[in-house]
């Protein structure tokens, strides 16, 4: 308690002296700042604080500061002349050391960054054409809060949670990307070729990465991050991949559930669950995509009679590594020497099983169209041959091909609610997200996880919000719900006072999680319900 | 025999006074004359030459702001530039208006360049519909908008507008008609420049050439990255959190076949049709200007909608140009809610003509105190090189910033 104390009068004092600072350099209305007459200065300073609504019992203490998270980004545009632009966005992101992840392998500056994030520059030799290169982020789809067609930049996982918009969560991509209109036939043609140069503090996936998911259990092992997935009796037998005890000197490799006899046990030791017994024993290489493995795509926009519409195609590599089990061993490991003291007796081969990154090709099309009771909006992606994992024993390398469609289906409808409000519209967001593995699933798993991937998954999302007062306050709620019995009701309340031309804002979200199943989807997260205030300057 | 023709003289005399009372009453209270300053001291004078709302910007400035003093002054000419006058001209005989109330035959200029009965009103608004606004422009550096409550500050944001007019054009080739696929009239984008919550944000609007397809919006919203489809049907739900609705921009901006009109009768009213400098602050609704005496229809706007949130609207609308240069909004119990105001300056052409332009426009809302202006302070007329390419809704996401 003391110490959340102290983080939070270390951000005040942080929030002071940036306040005293904006105070000071920028008296006047909140405009970017023009360096000059052609450039132009702009950005935010911004905090997300959050706590915990309940008790974190897998940790060393009862800290519940969740976030504290501390942001500055800087925009530069400049326009060279009116064909050739450039523009600079710099981010940098402080958090302080969290109490709660005492303890744990969390390395404490694992979110910090100072970074470019956007660096690009704009030619548009003729009106028709815009040619921009560079690191940068496109949005592609119809979506607001699922990602179907939005398939370009990959996620930063760290910034994933609720309080964080989906913006910042993408992580930006060095690309050559060009427009094209064809007004003659209503359309405009973009194309991008992305070669994947990525920087090497995102080529670590969370999911391998987090100790949390390895190490911490009931028995107080050690205790996890303060995201990480709960109850952790999902590390335990039944549900785990990692056993709660091992022996001193046996190597386990990160969660490799095809590393167990699920479904090939040896029960020759009485007394022990089959999920307990090692078929080899794991060691993992990450094979990035190489630099020839070049993502491009293109997408068309058609707006006719009332509709815009059009098709896309993008090729990539899986973002989230799936696990190849490979032939190569490297000798053997005695399990029944080293458990049980008894040679021989149980004697797996240590494996080598490499996180890949299969090659995708993804198919999508979009269309939009306002229709008398609001705007349909509507976007499909198909994905021949996706790869993944399998726990089928007598499948060699663990991997399977099968074809995956993904849908939306979205309604939007804008009113007046008049005397509610006379200066807000009610705006109400409908979105249904379907997602479908054609063939067989049977055995069909998440990546190192014993989690099965379903046949189908199906989510709704409800937004319903307006404004009052002259924007000055705002509410809305935005619920989350998934035929799987999981998902997530956030009622929010901002407010933007009139001072300093508007640029404070200050957001208050309750983020409530529920779901009946702890090994999936947002259930993994039910305990981590939390009150967030995100307060923002920006110029 | 006397006596009876001193009675009849007497009432001859007595009826010829009452007459003259009536005169007196029904014309306008002073003649006002070039030269004249008014304010809060003889506003009377001015009654008859603004709205009602209007006068009490003169005498107490609502109580939002100071109190407005009307320099009157001759009036100097601010029409349409020839062309467009030329083929007003051609539209007498060419443009006839249908029973349900659209054009037929029209191609550009004044649809009515002398509007008679039947149908005189709905005459008077085609012609506003379509009055002279450029064949294209642009605000270079971007237009203020500021925003005060009674007791403060709202905002100041800038904004600047890209407006490209695809059919009817007059001025700039190729004319009448860019090659338009889409079947629009004009399209526009409104690109947000400050507050910051709205910096970034780029609207697109597409107006189809038929008044009864209604108009296609799109957004693109930079913390999303992405270009939203918006809702353009809902043209009374208010504009980025005010009380001005996307109708109530110029004094009336709805789709005309949405409403039923009704000529209300002629006026001689005081506008600001010459501005004098474009170099103001933004910080007052109604301009302290020079003001010219125009010769105005005042038409009453009823909507068909039942669930339009008006009751009816007054435009008055200047012979001159159509431009409507003072509105007045009525809620649905028919009391007084909102009231616009229109400023103009005489533009340069490029072709060495010259033509009138808005520079000024505000929407006070009398029911909350509450005023949103738009002031312009530079114009980039028929001369902004614009092509359709920059109209689509597939640009928005490249362009956007």
């Amino acid at each position: 308690m003391r110490r959340l104390r102290s983080t939070a009068i270390c951000s005040l004092c942080f929030c002071l002296l940036a306040l005293g600072w904006i105070l000071v350099g920028f008296p006047g209305p909140s405009f970017a700042v023009q360096l000059s007459e052609n450039t132009e200065l702009s950005g935010f300073l911004r905090n997300n604080t959050g706590i915990f609504t309940g008790n974190q019992d897998f940790t060393e203490n009862n800290d519940k500061l969740a976030t504290c998270r501390n942001w500055v980004r800087l925009k530069l545009d400049t326009t060279l002349d009116p064909a050739f632009s450039f523009r600079l966005v710099t981010q940098g992101i402080y958090e302080p050391k969290y109490r709660i992840e005492e303890g744990s392998t969390a390395n404490w500056n694992e979110y910090d960054e100072l970074d470019v994030r956007e660096v690009f520059f704009t030619w548009k030799p003729t009106s028709s054409n815009i040619i921009r290169v560079g690191r940068q982020i496109v949005t592609w789809g119809e979506s607001l809060a699922f990602r179907v067609g939005d398939v370009i930049n990959p996620q930063d996982a760290r910034f994933a949670f609720s309080f964080a918009n989906l913006e910042d969560t993408r992580i930006p991509q060095w690309m050559a990307r060009g427009v094209h209109h064809l007004t003659g036939i209503r359309s405009s043609f973009e194309w991008i070729v992305n070669p994947p140069i990525t920087q090497d503090k995102y080529r670590v996936d969370t999911i391998f990465a987090e100790p949390t998911s390895a190490y911490a259990t009931t028995t107080g092992w050690k205790p996890g991050w303060r995201f990480a997935i709960y109850p952790e009796t999902r590390l335990e037998y039944p549900y785990s991949v990692t056993p709660s005890g091992y022996a001193d000197g046996v190597i386990v490799g990160p969660s490799l559930a095809r590393s167990f006899a699920y479904y090939n046990p040896l029960p020759f030791i009485p007394g022990f669950p089959a999920g307990y017994y090692p078929v080899d024993i794991p060691s993992l290489t990450y094979k990035y995509p190489e630099n020839n493995d070049v993502r491009y795509g293109f997408r068309t926009s058609t707006t006719m009679s009332g509709y815009n519409f059009g098709v896309f195609f993008w090729h990539t590599q899986e973002y989230t590594p799936l696990l190849e089990r490979s032939t190569t061993t490297h000798g053997t490991t005695d399990l029944g020497l080293a458990i049980l003291g008894v040679p021989g007796l149980w004697v797996v081969p240590n494996r080598e099983y490499y996180a890949i990154f299969p090659d995708v090709n993804i198919l999508g099309a979009y269309v939009n169209k306002e229709m008398p009771l609001g705007v349909l909006r509507g976007e499909f992606t198909y994905r021949p041959r996706r790869s993944y994992n399998t726990l089928d024993p007598s499948d060699e390398d663990a991997l399977v091909k099968r074809d995956n469609i993904q849908y939306l289906i979205a309604w939007d409808i804008q009113t007046m609610c008049r005397p509610l409000t006379e200066t807000g519209t009610v705006d109400i967001n409908l979105e249904y997200h379907g997602s479908w593995v054609l063939g067989d699933t049977d055995y069909l798993n998440v990546a190192g996880y014993l989690t099965p991937i379903r046949r189908e998954d199906h989510e709704f999302l409800l937004n319903l919000g307006t404004s009052f007062d002259y924007n000055r306050y705002s509410v809305g709620i935005t619920v989350i719900y998934n035929t799987q019995d999981h998902g997530a009701v956030m009622p929010s309340v901002k407010f933007v006072p009139d001072f300093m031309n508007k640029a404070f804002s200050f957001e208050l979200k309750y983020i409530n999680i529920f779901g009946d199943s702890d090994y999936e989807g947002l259930g993994l997260f039910r305990q981590k319900d939390m009150v967030v205030l995100t307060s923002q300057w920006s110029f | 025999m006397q006596r009876k023709r001193k009675s009849r003289v007497l009432m001859q005399v007595a009826m010829v006074v009452l007459l003259l009372l009536g005169f007196v009453a029904l014309a306008p209270a002073g003649e006002v004359q070039p030269g004249d300053v008014i304010d809060k001291s003889n506003a009377d004078k001015a009654k008859d030459y603004f709205p009602p709302h209007f006068m009490r910007w003169i005498t107490d400035g609502w109580e939002l702001e100071s109190p407005v003093t009307v320099h009157v002054v001759a009036p100097v000419p601010n029409p349409p530039p020839k062309n467009y006058m030329e083929e007003s001209k051609k539209n007498a005989t060419r443009v006839t208006l249908l029973p349900d109330g659209r054009l037929e035959g029209y191609v550009a200029g004044l649809p009515f360049p002398d509007p008679q009965e039947p149908n005189k009103a709905l005459k008077i608004m085609w012609n506003s519909y379509y009055r002279w606004r450029g064949d294209d422009f642009t605000y270079p550096g971007g237009f203020l908008v500021p925003g005060k409550r009674k007791n403060g500050q709202l905002s100041i944001g800038k904004a600047d507008i890209h407006f490209l007019r695809f059919t009817g054009r007059t001025d700039v080739d190729p004319k009448p008609e860019i090659a338009n696929p889409h079947g629009l009239e004009w399209a526009m984008t409104l690109d947000s420049l400050s507050p910051p919550e709205w910096k970034g944000m780029v609207t697109l609007i597409w107006r189809y050439t038929d008044p009864t397809k209604p108009d296609d919006m799109w957004t693109y919203l930079p913390t999303m990255r992405r270009t939203l489809r918006m809702i353009s049907r809902e043209r009374s739900n208010p504009v980025r959190g005010t009380t001005s609705t996307w109708d109530d921009y110029y004094g009336f901006d709805g789709k005309l076949m949405e409403f039923d009109y009704k000529l209300l009768g002629e006026q001689k009213i005081l506008a600001i049709m010459n501005q004098s400098t474009l170099d103001v602050d933004g910080h007052h609704p109604i301009l302290s200007d020079n003001y010219e005496i125009r010769d105005a229809y005042l038409v009453e706007i009823t909507p068909k909608d039942p669930r339009y949130p008006e009751k009816f609207r007054h435009v008055w609308v200047i012979k001159e140009s159509y431009w409507v240069v003072y509105s007045e909004t009525f809620d649905k119990n028919g009391q007084f809610w909102k009231g616009c105001m229109n400023t103009f300056h005489r533009f340069d052409l490029p072709d060495g003509d010259h033509g009138p332009f808005n520079t000024g426009n505000s929407i006070t809302d009398f029911k909350t105190g509450t005023w949103v202006g738009n002031f312009i302070r530079n114009l980039n007329l028929n001369n902004s090189k614009l092509t359709p390419a920059a109209f689509e809704p597939g640009s928005l996401n490249a362009t956007g910033m």
